[in-house]
C-alpha cells in the first residue's frame, strides 16, 4: 500500500465515521452537503499567525504549508514518513508534515523552523548553539532536526548524548554528520536551559 | 603547485569561523533545488512500470491530458532515437539500439519510466499520472 492510497482511505474512514457521527445527532442537524464535501478555506494557527488558506481534502500539511504558505524551510525528503526532514511542532509535539492531513490540524498550534528566531533576527538559543558548533554540512536536514530537538527538550530539558540521539532517531541526515549534528544539538540544548 | 606556495596566505586555515551558508540553514531561508519556483515553470512526473518486466500494449493519454493544469505528456515513441556521439577525446562513439533510453514502453525494472507528465502544479501532475490506472 502505497502512502497515496493511505491517505485516500484515511479520507474515505473519515468521510464514513462522521456520517454516521451526524445521522445519530438531533433530526435535522444533518449536513447539508455530502460527507465527501470538505470546506476548502481554513484557518491554520502558524508561528503565532492565523493564516487562512484553501486547501484541497487530500493535501498534507507539508504540501501547504511548502506550496501555499511559502514556509519552504520543512522539506519534503521522503514524503512517505522516514526521513524526518518535515518535521514540525503541533501543539508542542514534533510531527512528521508530510504524513497528516491539513484539516486535521484545524484549531491547532504549528511551529515551523522559520518561527524559531526572534523578528529582530537574534536566533533561538538550539540554533545559536549549533550555528557556533557548526552543526550539519548541506543543512537540508537541520530543519527537521532542529524541530525535532525542540519537541524532545520539552519532556525532557537535559538529556544525555544517548538521550538526545534517541530523541532524534526519527530524523536522518544522507552527510551521515550524526556526531557533529548531536553536539551541535547537545550545545543548542545546553544554550536553552541557560536560557 | 611549488611555485604557487609563494601566493597561498591562509586567512581561514586554523582558525575559527562559521561558513557564511550555516545561519540561512538554520532558520530555514537556504533555498535548495525544490525550494526554487520560476515563472511559468512546469512540475514533471513519471508513469514508472508498477512490474519487474512487461510490455506497454496501449497508453490511452486522454483522460490525462483533460485534466486542469496538464500541459504535456511524454511518451517513448516521442523521444528521439539513440544518436552518435563524440567522446572528449574526439573518439566517435556509434549509438548503441539497446542503450537505456529515458522512456520505454518495455520496462526490464519495477519503477522504470514509461511516460512523462508536466502539469502546472504538483496536484495535477499526480492525477495525470494516477488517471492512467497505474
Amino acid at each position: 500500500m502505497t502512502r497515496r492510497q493511505f491517505i485516500k482511505s484515511v479520507i474515505a474512514a473519515g468521510a464514513v465515521s462522521s456520517s454516521s457521527l451526524l445521522s445519530s445527532g438531533p433530526a435535522g442537524a444533518g449536513p447539508k452537503t455530502s460527507p465527501m464535501a470538505v470546506e476548502r478555506l481554513i484557518t491554520l494557527a502558524v508561528n503565532g499567525q492565523q493564516r487562512h488558506v484553501d486547501v484541497m481534502p487530500q493535501e498534507t500539511l507539508a504540501q501547504t504549508l511548502r506550496g501555499k504558505l511559502g514556509l519552504v524551510g520543512l522539506k519534503i525528503g521522503c514524503d512517505r514518513g522516514e526521513c524526518g526532514a518535515c518535521t514540525v511542532l503541533i501543539d508542542n509535539v514534533p510531527q512528521y508534515s508530510c504524513s497528516i492531513l491539513t484539516h486535521s490540524v484545524r484549531g491547532k498550534s504549528i511551529l515551523t523552523i522559520e518561527g524559531l528566531a526572534r523578528s529582530d533576527g537574534k536566533l533561538h538559543p538550539l540554533q545559536q548553539g549549533v550555528l557556533e558548533e557548526q552543526g550539519f554540512q548541506c543543512g537540508y536536514c537541520a530543519p527537521g532536526f532542529l524541530m525535532s530537538t525542540l519537541g524532545y527538550l520539552r519532556t525532557n530539558p537535559n538529556p544525555t548524548r544517548q538521550e538526545l540521539a534517541h530523541g532524534v532517531s526519527g530524523n536522518l541526515c544522507r552527510c551521515q554528520d550524526y556526531d557533529k549534528i548531536l553536539t551541535a544539538l547537545m550545545r543548542g540544548a545546553e544554550f536553552m536551559r541557560k536560557g | 603547485m611549488p611555485e604557487n606556495d609563494a601566493l597561498f596566505t591562509p586567512k581561514l586555515t586554523g582558525n575559527d569561523y562559521i561558513t557564511p551558508d550555516l545561519r540561512a540553514k538554520l532558520t530555514g531561508t537556504a533555498r535548495f533545488a525544490d525550494d526554487l519556483r520560476a515563472e511559468g515553470m512546469l512540475i514533471c512526473k513519471l508513469l514508472t512500470s508498477p512490474l519487474p518486466h512487461a510490455r506497454v500494449k496501449h497508453l490511452d493519454t486522454s483522460a490525462a491530458l483533460a485534466i486542469p493544469g496538464v500541459r504535456a505528456i511524454l511518451t517513448a515513441d516521442e523521444l528521439p532515437p539513440p544518436a552518435d556521439s563524440v567522446s572528449d577525446s574526439g573518439v566517435a562513439i556509434k549509438a548503441s539500439p539497446w542503450a537505456e533510453r529515458a522512456l520505454t514502453m518495455e520496462p526490464h525494472f519495477q519503477g522504470e519510466p514509461i511516460l512523462a507528465v508536466a502539469a502546472t502544479d504538483e496536484a495535477a501532475a499526480t492525477a495525470a499520472i494516477e488517471a492512467h490506472g497505474c
